[in-house]
């Protein structure tokens, strides 16, 4: 063997020494980064957060450790480096080594010395020099390895796993505290199977979120005593098995607080319930409720239908309601039911055959499309759309629901007929320059007349009326006589009749008589006719133009008068209170205390106080303080989702040793509401 | 403090205003027996409008199936949240009838429950007056019309210790539709329960 071949075998034997030694280097790097987390989460619990990077910390420190090792190790793959390595640690070859590597190998002048340089080096046995440095530099590594290893193994069962391994659930791996049972806990919340949900699995949580119905499955290691669990009032089993105790429950309907107990320990566990909503169904045709002449023809029909989890089936109802007053009949009609496929959204139509629900006028048909959900554990959830109502008329409501054009009313005519009396004195009165006084008075008296016809027709409007309230009790001749009277004489006739009628039923702002209040434009009109038809007989017609105008205006009045008609209302009682006050008999009233209720803002203001409470408590009771703040919030829940969900990480904060003021004072802020002011309840203030 | 105002239910499907006489009587009834200060009429508000806050009792009956809008439910959950009472009777007492199926459904939606029995030991039954036997019996359950029963208990929803919704097949309202002045015919008041409910809205 050469010299060169020696070296090249001290080369391999660095070379392995440092691979392994950078092996060793990486594995102590990685067990001590391991060992370390594990003391810390023996010593105080890490998050599942923090220990997910501890797997990749460790490789890393390895690999980081081993790169070191390797670099160092470099310069052994240069073969003169090895050499003067050897020379370094073998003195007696006096550079021999060295200088025979470096004379060429194919020079014969060069022979002698390097024959003699061979001598010289084989006599020196520097092979293991190479052996023991590579030995050396393994031996620290790898003793702190198998330190690093014991200690590891040394370390309670469980611990290890929790940051080699990290994963949901695993807080109980860790050592159970003294007799105490309740230090970690872990929650799996499994959904209900028609949610298609993942199970969660919650390390030792305040509160555990799902499904209405999940199931519930709190776990804990033995040590102490038994544990007792309670949900509200009811006990619920807890099971021991290996060095593990278990209870499990159904997520309830609303908020509930789990309390573990063990001996004088307690820990409170807040289960917020979702609810699985039921199904959305809107109803989009038809869109608006409607009234039918007849009920045929095609009506379209369209909803849409929604749910969180998944739609079962869905079809369209009828209730078809026939009669009036208190005697109805029903019918329940339903069509289109179909499966969904536990589809989340969907549409339906349906072309709706009128005909086909033999309708008779005056029913009242209302549709609506209807939803039910796949829940199969505390439903199904079954919702229907708004209901549209389809009225089929009766011919005696036809009145209200045609559009037939109708003739003129009575006081139209009159206004048409005033019109053109006005045309006709206004063309006299331009034409009188021209026309003899005779001819004046004649068209002047024929106008006149006209005049007096149509303030007749208006007395008759105004009387028709009066007629009607009064059931008919005039005479004929009392009616006669109407149309000769003065205006005077009218309106003394009129509230004389109203007078008569005294029914009571119509009530008038001003003290105003029914006939007068009802037709006073027109007994204006009436009026003005009057003096026109005076100035008119005389042949004076620009007289008589002025209240004709008047007469005109009156009858627009009267035409544009709002009219109100009463169809349907029932009568109002007014209670004459001071009549009846105490005036029944006080028999059988009973002796309880009747005190006014508290109203709503007290609560919240009781809850903020105990807020207040609770974060004063927290300097010197935290755990109490935290307790209280989740029973604080399984009652907001419910009745101020707005303040729960800040209260929640509050308490997660608090939990986990975080900062919590954001969430606290974010809390606080909500639970004390925005300065609004509304309109609440009435208040009352008791009974007697 | 406002007057006690007696508040009717006006919602958009069905016959809301089947029994126009019943706030007359109901009102006639408080000031005959307490000295509750009460408005002497009667006010009628939509389901849907804010306007029903100001209420601490309504009052909702008809004949027909009742079908409630979204806003008339949402308007209605926010009432019952913030306290109040709301007091269905069903006009046509029968429970197999389409009232009570399609209103006892929409007020299970609104109050996230079915209505459940009173138990006839409810407070409801000592507010003022006592009814030691529940509620007291209607002459149409008497006579054998409607669903030819006597309901021996009236249903609810409860919100924590106080009932939110008071839901009854009895037919109070033909039992009190009658004009006030008329009670002068009656031995007994019969309109006597319904001051308890007034009482039992407002200290409750």
């Amino acid at each position: 063997m050469t010299a060169r071949d020696r070296v090249r075998r001290v080369q391999r034997i660095l070379l392995l020494g440092a691979a392994t030694s950078a092996l060793a280097w990486g594995a102590l790097a990685g067990l001590a980064v391991l060992a370390i987390a594990a003391t810390a989460d023996l010593i105080s619990p890490l998050g599942l957060a923090a220990r997910s990077l501890l797997p990749r910390t460790a490789a890393l420190a390895a690999l980081v450790a081993a790169a070191a090792v390797v670099r160092r190790a470099h310069r052994a793959r240069q073969l003169d480096r090895v050499a003067l390595w050897i020379e370094e640690r073998a003195p007696a070859l006096r550079y021999a080594l060295v200088t025979r590597l470096d004379l060429p190998a194919a020079d014969s002048a060069n022979r002698p010395l390097a024959e003699a340089l061979d001598r010289q080096v084989d006599a020196v046995p520097f092979e293991p020099v190479a052996w023991r440095a590579a030995r050396h530099a393994l031996a620290i590594p790898a003793a702190a390895a198998v330190v690093a290893v014991l200690l590891l193994l040394a370390l309670p069962r469980g611990v290890v796993a929790r940051v080699a391994a990290p994963h949901a659930g695993d807080a109980v791996a860790r050592a159970a505290a003294k007799d105490n049972a309740l230090a970690a806990i872990v929650v799996t919340v499994e959904p209900p199977a028609y949610t298609g949900l993942a199970p969660q699995v919650l390390d030792d949580p305040a509160h555990a979120a799902g499904v209405t119905g999940s199931r519930v499955r709190i776990e804990g290691r033995v040590a102490g005593g038994p544990v007792r669990a309670t949900a509200d009032t009811v006990t619920i089993p807890v099971t021991t098995g290996g060095d593990r105790w278990r209870a499990a429950l159904a997520m309830p309907a609303a908020p509930a607080v789990v309390r573990l107990r063990q001996r004088s320990r307690e820990r409170l566990l807040l289960l917020e319930p979702h609810p699985d909503s039921s199904p959305v169904v809107t109803l989009v045709k038809p869109a608006r409720d409607t009234v039918l002449r007849a009920a045929s023809g095609v009506l379209p029909l369209h909803a849409t239908f929604r749910d969180d989890f998944g739609l079962a089936e869905g079809w369209w109802e009828f209730v078809v309601s026939s009669g009036e007053g208190e005697n109805f009949k029903f019918r329940t009609i339903v069509l289109g039911r179909a499966g969904f496929g536990n589809a989340r959204s969907a549409e339906r139509g349906l072309r709706l055959r009128l005909d086909s629900l033999a309708l008779e006028p005056g029913d009242l048909v209302h549709l609506r499309a209807v939803a039910r959900d796949g829940n199969t554990v505390t439903g199904p959830g079954e919702s229907g759309s708004d209901t549209r109502s389809i009225r089929i008329a009766r011919p005696s409501e036809y009145d209200s629901v045609s559009v037939e054009a109708l003739p003129p009313p009575d006081a139209l005519k009159g206004l048409i007929s005033q019109r053109m009396l006005i045309l006709l004195a206004e063309a006299l009165e331009k034409r009188r320059p021209r026309i003899s006084h005779e001819t004046l008075v004649d068209e002047s008296g024929r106008i006149a007349r006209d005049q007096n016809a149509l303030r007749k027709q208006v007395s008759d409007i105004i009387f028709a009326r009066l007629d009607d309230a009064s059931g008919g009790e005039e005479s004929e001749g009392e009616a006669e006589k109407r149309k000769d009277m003065s205006p005077d004489e009218l309106l003394a006739a009129a509230s004389a009749a109203t007078d008569k009628s005294g029914t009571g039923a119509l009530d008038f702002a001003g003290g105003e008589s029914p006939v007068v209040a009802i037709n006073r434009p027109m007994l204006e009109a009436y009026n003005a006719m009057w003096e026109a038809g005076r100035a008119l007989g005389i042949g004076e017609p620009k007289r008589a133009l002025p209240h004709m105008y008047a007469a005109l205006a009156a009858i627009q009045r009267a035409r544009l008068a709002e009219r109100i008609y009463l169809r349907g209302k029932p009568k109002d009682v007014v209670v004459d209170l001071a009549k009846v006050r105490l005036v029944g008999k006080r028999e059988g009233i009973g002796p309880a205390a009747r005190l006014p209720r508290t109203s709503e803002d007290a609560v919240m203001a009781r809850r903020a106080a105990r807020f207040d409470a609770a974060i004063e408590r927290l300097g010197t009771a935290r755990a109490a303080a935290v307790d209280s703040l989740l029973l604080l919030r399984a009652e907001l829940l419910a009745a101020a989702p707005a303040v729960a969900t800040p209260l929640g990480d509050a308490i997660d904060a608090l939990r986990e040793g975080r900062d919590a003021t954001a969430p606290l004072v974010a809390a606080r802020r909500a639970l004390a509401g925005a300065p609004v002011a509304h309109t609440g309840l009435s208040r009352w203030g008791g009974a007697r | 403090m406002s007057a006690f105002t007696f508040a009717t239910a006006q919602y958009d499907s069905g016959d809301w205003d089947s029994a126009p006489q019943v706030p007359a009587n109901v009102i006639d009834a408080v000031a005959r027996y307490t000295s509750i200060d009460v408005n002497p009429a009667g006010v009628i508000v939509p389901l849907a409008s804010r306007d029903l806050l100001r209420y601490p009792l309504v009052y909702l009956t008809g004949h027909l199936p009742v079908r409630l809008a979204s806003a008339e439910r949402d308007m209605l959950r926010t009432y019952l949240g913030r306290g109040g009472l709301l007091f269905v009777d069903d006009h046509n007492h029968d429970v197999d009838g389409q009232f009570h199926k399609s209103c006892s459904h929409e007020l299970a939606r609104v109050v996230g429950a079915p209505l459940r029995d009173i138990p006839n030991g409810h407070a409801l039954y000592r507010a003022f007056f006592t009814f030691p036997d529940g509620p007291p019996a209607t002459s149409h359950e008497l006579n054998g019309w409607g669903d030819n029963l006597v309901h021996t208990h009236l249903l609810g929803a409860m919100r924590g210790d106080r009932l939110q919704v008071l839901y009854s097949n009895k037919d109070y309202s033909s039992e009190w539709g009658y004009h006030p002045d008329n009670k002068r015919f009656l031995s007994i008041d019969n309109t006597r329960f319904a001051v308890n409910i007034v009482v039992y809205a407002l200290t409750r």
